[in-house]
């Protein structure tokens, strides 16, 4: 009996083991493969059957890329664009966030379901009429253009998520303060704000990541390359040399470096942080 | 006599401010809102009902034709079928894909933080660089992928993955999986957490078995989490899947991944018909509000049912 219930317990360890493996496997294969064709040179890129180690460690395909493309200042634009439209839509989305989350008054409920309406509407119907809009302010082929598209576009979901960690913090909390006299802004930044700050860092990284990734936005408002970020500057590779993958799948790895290790950093921090959103939302 | 001009300033009472804070904390953001979705879109909605012009300027007021035209034109059947496949498809394996890997995350084992950071991981990868990627491995000559299949002999023959039909919409639709599946993930894992372990501890002494224990106590728990994240994958997928296909096939080959954003795309920017896709546009918003009024009626009246 005790026996039976050993093997037992040893197969379905087996069976957990194997398949995490196996799911793991399959979801890392991309990058390995990413990094490692990146390292080929042109014998081990063609290889057939293919090499799975790899052959070799040559950095050409990362200095030719540099040198024959704009990688870097791709990347510059990137940060800059991902950075201006975090701190705004932080600012503003932890301002509207806690908004809806304390007081009572008039369209509460309303204003919240709003702002899921806007992820219903397709973000390419919306561009033509921001591109219009951006003419007349100057702001087409600006890279405030594109941060403050990516700030916009950020918003609702920054504001979801902040709303839904306030909703978590007990407003107890704060009436000391307020019997104290203190404003509510003050109260937002010294009180709530510092319990909120975990959720807070998840939040910024999600709009952080966001502005890194969008493409179809920046594609469409910026015209000149030396103002091109990293997605539209990736893209451009499709087409245009097909055969010279290292280099391609070089300026791939360096654009996924930032992200992935900004991600590996905090992703504790926001693991619990976006769950805690979801959870409640 | 001092006060005087401080009253000027600031004619309203102390109750008629604090009415108004709530709406001092909202302004930045909604005006943001205003000025990026719902004047563009209401504006979508105007040029919906003109005819299309070369400069982008307003046509003739030609009503609901636009309308007309699109629904009962030869591609739009086919554009919503491939969108409702590609939604589907995504929500089944994000949900399936994410619930299976929070569950075993959930556990303790060795190396469980490193297991957890490595599956999250494709959500950190820009898409245009998992477009390259995947481009490569499904590449027909020299794809790692096509040699993969043959030797685990899944398949006796080369698989045209971008270039063929249906293929090319499975493969695109495995790639946005596996850039979306972390997301489901995350959120189920979250929801695992405030199941109390009491609950199944009493199962236990109940005498119910795994499987019992996940029917009646996991999955209800996380009903509130599978509610949201359908809600989200639907109408992201449906409403946003681009940047993928318009890289990889650009709706090809033959129309075969063209869905009703790709082809809303296309009509601006390649055929220059504003307002057929500002029309498209509408239609996007449309079936996706129906369908989360409708979802979410759903939801709630079953979740009343149920408790």
């Amino acid at each position: 009996m005790v026996e039976r219930r050993t093997v037992r317990r040893f197969a379905w360890k087996v069976a957990f083991y194997a398949s995490l493996l196996v799911l793991l496997a399959a979801v890392v294969f991309p990058f390995y493969w990413m990094v490692k064709t990146s390292m080929d040179t042109g014998a081990g890129l063609f290889a057939y059957p293919p090499r799975f180690l790899p052959t070799s460690y040559a950095l050409d395909g990362y200095t030719q890329v540099v040198k024959q493309t704009a990688v870097g200042q791709w990347l510059w634009n990137s940060l800059i664009v991902a950075t201006g439209s975090t701190v705004l839509a932080l600012v503003a989305g932890v301002s509207g966030a806690y908004g809806l989350s304390r007081f009572r008054y008039r369209g509460k409920g309303t204003l919240a379901l709003v702002v899921l309406t806007t992820q219903m509407m397709p973000p390419l119907v919306l561009i033509i009429p921001i591109y219009t809009i951006f003419i007349g302010l100057g702001l087409n082929d600006t890279l405030l253009g594109v941060a403050l598209g990516n700030f916009a576009f950020s918003l609702p979901v920054v504001m979801w998520m902040m709303k839904a960690i306030f909703d978590s913090i007990p407003i107890e909390i704060e009436e000391a303060a307020r019997v104290d006299g203190a404003s509510w802004p003050y109260i937002l930044v010294h009180v709530t704000l510092p319990i909120a700050l975990p959720g807070l860092v998840a939040t910024g990284i999600f709009t952080f990541l966001n502005g890194w990734d969008e493409f179809m936005f920046a594609r469409t408002i910026v015209s000149s390359a030396d103002k091109w970020v990293g997605t539209v500057g990736l893209a451009s590779f499709i087409g245009a040399y097909v055969t010279a993958w290292d280099q391609i799948l070089a300026a791939a790895t360096i654009f996924t470096f930032p992200p992935v290790v900004l991600f590996l950093l905090v992703q504790k921090h926001f693991i619990a942080g976006l769950g805690a959103g979801a959870v409640k939302g | 006599m001092g006060d005087a001009p401080r009253r000027a300033l600031f004619p309203l009472g102390r109750s008629a401010r604090l009415a108004l804070t709530p709406y001092l904390f909202l302004l930045p953001s909604f005006v943001a809102l205003a000025v990026v979705f719902f004047y563009p879109m209401l504006r979508a909605v105007v040029l919906s009902v003109y005819s299309n012009t070369v400069g982008g300027g307003l046509g003739q007021f030609v009503g609901l034709d636009q309308y007309g035209a699109v629904l009962s034109s030869a591609y739009f059947p086919r554009v919503l079928r491939t969108s409702v496949l590609w939604t589907a498809g995504n929500v089944v394996f994000v949900w399936g894909i994410g619930l299976a890997t929070a569950l075993m995350l959930d556990r303790r084992f060795p190396g469980r933080a490193i297991a957890r950071a490595l599956f999250i991981l494709p959500w950190a990868i820009p898409y245009v660089a998992a477009a390259l990627i995947w481009g490569w491995m499904f590449d027909y000559e020299f794809g790692v992928l096509n040699y993969l299949v043959r030797a685990t002999g899944l398949s006796s023959q080369k698989i045209n993955f971008l270039l063929a039909c249906p293929d090319a919409l499975i493969s695109l639709t495995g790639v946005s999986i596996w850039k979306l599946f972390p997301l489901g993930t995350v959120m189920f894992l979250a929801g695992l957490q405030t199941i109390p372990a009491e609950y199944y501890d009493a199962a236990k002494v109940d005498g119910a078995g795994p499987l019992q224990s996940f029917w009646y106590i996991t999955l209800p728990g996380l009903r509130n989490v599978s509610i949201m994240l359908t809600l989200l994958i639907t109408i992201w997928t449906f409403g946003r899947a681009f940047t993928i296909i318009f890289l990889l096939t650009e709706g090809g080959p033959a129309g075969c991944t063209e869905n009703i954003v790709i082809r809303s795309y296309l009509e601006a920017f390649k055929f220059f018909h504003i307002g057929t896709a500002s029309a498209i546009g509408v239609i996007v918003l449309v079936i996706s509000l129906v369908f989360s009024v409708a979802y979410l009626a759903f939801a709630h009246r079953k979740a009343e049912a149920n408790g």
